[in-house]
């Protein structure tokens, strides 16, 4: 299937550092992406980038059939892109469902109580977002999405700062948004749950990003896991933590 | 653009008015002037003050990327915090002529 977002051949640099020298970044629907890459290697400037958040050097981006040299994110959101951010997403200054119910007035879009219910915050509905836990912003964060309804949803370390079992939850509900056809793409250190979730994975490393196909085909690439790997790749998804280890 | 939205970001702008509107006011008292007969390049700077607090207050809060999601352009941020500073101000302009 063709891609509904392309960022290619990005090039950005901040002062003299360049970060990236030719980077892409494609959105399938239907697809469950990943971007792999260590701290600093640009991952999240090239996600920003795709998202109209920040301007390239040089580049274009490709989105519904349009192309950009130059992008606002509130011009691709008309258009059906969904940015959220590595960080809190939603404003401290309203309640959830005040904030869903801006979304839903914006863009016609789902109900808010049935998001709510989908993702277990019916509860937190009137609440502001500080008064959530990590995992619940995130939720929150999800429910917007799912109120939404993009083309294409763009997420920056979406896993940052929850438990390991609220990023089982979460990993569910983006297959669930891939297999509505949304084209999704995330960012992120998580390995095992995102290598297990994924239907492609890129790897974006020294300026640029190189398409290692299935997870499988991730799994085999000597210099990806020799580079990014490192001591995972050798562990056939070793629990991090075995209970029956324990002793008194 | 909905009713809900523009309400919460009016609002804003309506509260930072007040506050801008207030200490100006405060000043101009200082200073001997009558502040319900501001000169038009005084008025014009506070309608500027108050919108440049709904900007550094919609920053400080990281709510940029939220509303750049909802397709809302700067510009249109920036008439929903001038616009109650300006019927402020006409409202205001309205009380002075009248005393």
């Amino acid at each position: 299937m063709q891609p509904i977002l392309a960022a290619e051949c990005v090039v950005k640099s901040f002062g003299q550092c360049r970060v990236l020298t030719s980077a892409t970044l494609r959105a399938v629907p239907g697809e469950l992406r990943v971007l792999f890459g260590r701290n600093g290697s640009g991952k999240s400037t090239l996600l920003k980038i795709a998202a109209g958040w920040l301007s390239p050097d040089s580049g274009a981006i490709h989105f519904a059939g349009r192309v950009y040299l130059s992008v606002r994110l509130a011009e691709l959101a008309a258009a059906g892109l969904f940015y959220l951010p590595d960080h809190d997403f939603l404003s401290g200054a309203f309640t959830i469902r005040r904030q869903l119910e801006m979304i839903r007035a914006q863009f016609d879009g789902g109900d808010v109580v049935e998001a709510a219910d989908q993702l277990e915050i019916s509860t937190h509905l009137d609440k502001r977002p500080f008064e959530l836990s990590g995992g619940e912003r995130r939720r929150a964060e999800l429910a917007a999405v799912l109120v939404r309804q993009p083309l294409c949803l763009l997420a920056d370390e979406p896993y940052r700062g929850i438990a390991p079992k609220d990023a089982e939850d979460l990993t569910r509900i983006f297959s669930g948004f891939a297999t509505s056809g949304m084209a999704v793409v995330l960012t992120g250190h998580e390995v095992p749950t995102l290598l297990d979730a994924a239907d492609h994975v890129s790897w974006c490393t020294s300026g640029t990003t190189y398409e290692l196909g299935s997870p499988a085909s991730a799994r085999l690439n000597p210099t990806f896991r020799q580079e990014y790997l490192g001591e995972w790749s050798h562990q056939d998804h070793m629990p991090l933590f075995d209970s029956s280890r324990l002793t008194r | 653009m909905p009713l809900l939205l523009a309400r919460a970001y009016v609002s804003r702008g309506a509260r930072l008015w007040l506050i801008t509107r207030a200490l100006v006011s405060g000043a101009f008292l200082y200073l001997g002037t009558n502040p319900l007969r501001l000169s038009a390049v005084a008025v014009v700077g506070i309608v500027v003050l108050s919108v440049v607090l709904g900007f550094v207050e919609t920053y400080g809060r990281r709510e940029r990327v939220f509303l750049a999601n909802l397709a809302l352009r700067p510009i249109f941020l920036s008439a929903l915090f001038a616009a109650p500073a300006m019927i402020g101000e006409v409202a205001l302009r309205v009380v002075g002529a009248a005393l």
